[in-house]
């Protein structure tokens, strides 16, 4: 009997220690599960970070939105409707076959087809065709001037002989590319793993092995980090993020992430439509306490639809600082010294609801009586863009060219229902301003348009902006060389390595 | 009783359909819209439009739902729409996860709650019984959420005895297991207890010890044996509620079993995939009936089916 107990500890002492052998390998983390492997399909984060592990791109871009070139080597405008790619040589996927022009005019042709259902199919519109003159040379032909197009480009390359073997559905499950990491195996909500690529073009990996493990509770998460049982975590709460970094054996990474949050308020709705109510209800926003209280100083407060990381970031705009006195006024002379009543909706966010509810007891001083109404995204979501809610508390993430934070937003084209300008904004100046920028590729011209239409669009306060999160990831110091990107998530993987302890 | 088994189990078809009928249509009530979850913020109404198409959304709804039960006869359960992946090998993949979990939960509360409740009930009174009744009343108080939390930040961060998420080993399946059987324990607990009292003032238990019969012999053979009806069946009932997906369980220790599916796939109306996942549990919850009803005939003798 005794022997036997004996014989059971040490098998499993040595199935303990027979996992930690393996000293070579990152365990990662994240709040969500992926859903989807191919990078066509893969548009929620959780899904991107498993593909930008797997799949190589033609571009990337650092935290300050420079175009760094990967699979590209170069790429050039001969005018304002071509872009030209040159591609490395020598990249290699998984199987051993060449990433050619091919593999990259294949990619973008499925996802600009509209029965391949591309969730992005919107970004690929305005290409005419994709010519592919030799291996290594990929022309993309456009219908119009489109100056964000290269941002629409850091979609992993599919290797099209394994997709016309396999199916779309089947590289969905086992993914195949030329990323830094090669594809082991999916159990489904329970972990992904990826293993070194030695063929890497830019080099293998240090690191061997990565697993990957949703683990969607953020207390859990965090406390996984904390003893050890993973290197990296995604998604830390603001509030644990002080104890974090207090701690020695934890490095904190802090970050702008990729938008801002806002109050959206109907531009054509009462009494919304007055420019001076939504300027009132600007400078009532206690911007800093709500970075403090709710966000624990991590973000930072915005007055622009531009994040701060933008080259079209303009800080010399009208800023409506919390101000009540100057509100009332306001209020009075749009004939609303009484105040009124209004709704403000929101989905399930705890801190989203704790914004509401700071807003709801800074309203109420000036008369303004404020319901909170939270509910499910799915539903909320749906009144948004059916334009049926007069106020909500949204954020709007994966800015990258100014275009793709102020086109779809304050365009009067793109009023809801047929676009994302959900405040139901028109300023004709402004819809002139955004046409101009996205078809000029001049950098000078584009930051002076864009300068001119951000102080109009804050001016009016068609959206009255709150903050810029940051986004939050921690990662144990053994982990060494590894920042977390807001764009590209684990990526920089490749590049990092792992002390022993 | 094999006549009556089969009688049964074919119920299930058009109990299945029934559900299945009001489910799809109730999904299309709700607001929110699949393909409009699945585009990007900045997407168009063009965009959207090409979403739905692609997807076959932009059908009839009765269309959509004859090729879904057309597919299901057929065995094919359809294709999530976010996953991209076939419905069915996905549940199949899950449902180890989660079965797993449920039996261990229930052997766990059987083990300790049955127990208890006899020794309340006989002891009715005494500190055992007092023990048994505030441990039964705790763990019917307590959120699973919070017990959860409370396990891992102790055993797993203080202690470090056990892993804190996930599945893998055995070890991996102490604190869901633990948290989950806590509130189905102390539900058995009670209801032994309960039926036990009732049982043991009934004029054949008084019979058995006139007979000259142990305590024991009482207690286990005679008492126990007809108050388990009713505990049969509040554990076929909270052991269908647990296969039914323990959402919150799977979420605090990362579980990766059916139920958080079943969440997301509702919060994202993943058509193919809250159907594919209404359909496994209305078919287990009703398994487990039939199993409950049969259980009973091999407990109490005088019940018969025909």
């Amino acid at each position: 009997m005794h022997k036997r107990l004996i014989s059971l500890v040490l098998t499993l002492v040595l199935t303990a220690l027979a996992s930690s052998a393996l000293a070579n390998t990152v365990r990662v983390g994240v709040g969500a599960e992926a859903t989807t492997l191919d990078p066509r399909h893969a548009t929620d984060v959780a899904s991107a970070q498993i593909t930008h592990l797997v799949y190589a791109p033609l571009v990337v871009w650092d935290e300050n939105l420079e175009i760094v070139p990967v699979v590209a080597e170069s790429f050039e405008n001969p005018d304002d409707q071509t872009w030209v790619f040159n591609l490395r040589e020598g990249v290699m996927f998984h199987d051993g076959v060449e990433l050619t022009s091919a593999d990259v005019a294949y990619t973008y042709d499925t996802m600009r087809d509209p029965d391949f259902g591309a969730a992005n199919i919107g970004f690929y519109r305005d290409i005419v065709d994709i010519e592919t003159p030799d291996d290594y040379t990929v022309i993309f032909n456009l219908e119009a001037p489109n100056a964000p197009f290269i941002y629409y480009l850091g979609v992993g390359i599919v290797p099209m002989h394994y997709v016309e073997e396999h199916g779309s559905d089947h590289l969905a499950q086992a993914p195949m590319g030329a990323g830094a990491f090669e594809f082991v195996e999916w159990r489904t909500g329970e972990q992904i793993v990826l293993s070194a690529f030695d063929d890497y073009f830019e080099g293998r990996p240090a690191i061997d092995e990565i697993v990957v493990r949703p683990i969607p509770d953020t207390i859990t998460r965090t406390i996984e980090l904390e003893i050890g049982g993973v290197h990296v975590v995604d998604n830390i709460d603001p509030l644990d993020a002080e104890r974090l970094a207090a701690q020695d054996d934890i490095d904190l990474m802090r970050q702008l992430d990729t938008g801002f949050d806002y109050i959206g308020l109907h531009n054509q709705m009462e009494p919304f439509d007055d420019v001076r109510v939504r300027q009132a209800i600007a400078h009532l926003i206690p911007r800093e306490d709500i970075v403090e209280q709710v966000y624990f100083g991590t973000a930072q407060v915005a007055y622009t639809p531009i994040i701060p990381q933008s080259w079209a970031h303009e800080e010399d705009v009208v800023r409506f600082d919390y101000d009540p006195e100057r509100a009332m006024e306001l209020l009075a002379d749009a004939g609303y010294e009484d105040g009124f009543a209004m709704t403000i909706d929101l989905s399930e966010n705890p801190l989203r609801r704790q914004i509401a509810e700071i807003l709801q007891q800074e309203f109420a001083q000036v008369g303004i009586d404020v319901s909170i109404r939270e509910r499910e995204w799915g539903a909320f979501y749906d009144d948004v863009l059916q334009g049926n809610v007069a106020s909500f508390i949204l954020g709007w993430r994966a800015q990258t060219d100014p275009d793709r934070g102020l086109y779809r937003q304050f365009h009067s084209r793109n009023w809801i229902p047929e676009g994302a300008n959900r405040q139901m904004y028109r300023n004709e100046r402004v819809d002139e301003l955004l046409d101009e920028a996205r078809m000029v590729t001049d950098f000078d011209l584009r930051q002076e348009l864009y300068s001119e239409a951000q102080q109009i669009i804050v001016e009016e306060a068609s959206y009255v902006y709150i903050l810029y999160p940051e986004n939050l990831s921690a990662k144990s110091p053994n982990l060494q060389n590894f920042t977390y990107s807001p764009y590209f998530y684990f990526r920089e993987l490749k590049d990092a390595a792992l002390a022993a302890n | 009783m094999l006549q009556y088994t089969i009688y049964r189990i074919l119920q299930i078809i058009p109990t299945v359909i029934g559900v299945s009928l009001l489910v799809f249509f109730l999904i299309w009530l709700i607001p929110g819209d699949p393909a409009q979850l699945l585009a990007p913020e900045e997407a168009s109404a063009e965009d959207i439009a090409d979403i739905r198409r692609s997807l076959g959304l932009d059908r009839p709804l009765i269309v959509q739902y004859g090729d879904w039960i057309w597919g299901v006869a057929r065995g094919d359960w359809g294709i999530s729409l976010f996953r991209r992946r076939a419905v069915l090998p996905e549940l199949l993949a899950r449902l180890p996860a989660t079965l797993e979990l449920a039996l261990a939960s229930m052997a766990l509360s059987l083990i300790v709650a049955v127990p208890a409740g006899v020794i309340s009930a006989v002891k009715q009174n005494t500190v055992w019984d007092n023990i048994a009744r505030v441990g039964s009343l705790l763990g019917l108080s307590m959120p699973n959420f919070w017990v959860g939390i409370m396990l891992i930040l102790l055993v797993a961060y203080h202690l470090r005895w056990l892993p804190a998420s996930g599945r893998g080993t055995w070890l991996h399946m102490i604190l869901p297991a633990v948290t989950l059987g806590t509130s189905m324990m102390a539900e058995v607990m009670r209801v032994t207890r309960s039926t036990m009292l009732e049982v043991i003032r009934q004029d054949y238990i008084r019979t058995a010890r006139a007979k000259g019969l142990v305590e024991n012999a009482v207690t286990y053979k005679h008492a126990l044996r007809n108050a388990l009806i009713s505990v049969v069946t509040v554990v076929g009932l909270q052991l269908g509620f647990r296969l039914g997906g323990t959402v919150i369980i799977e979420q605090v220790f990362a579980y990766p079993g059916v139920g958080r599916l079943a969440y997301q796939s509702m919060l994202q109306r993943d058509i193919p995939l809250v159907m594919g996942t209404l359909l496994m549990f209305a078919l287990l919850f009703l398994l487990i009936n039939v199993l409950v009803d049969l259980i009973y005939a091999w407990l109490d003798p005088r019940i018969h089916y025909a």
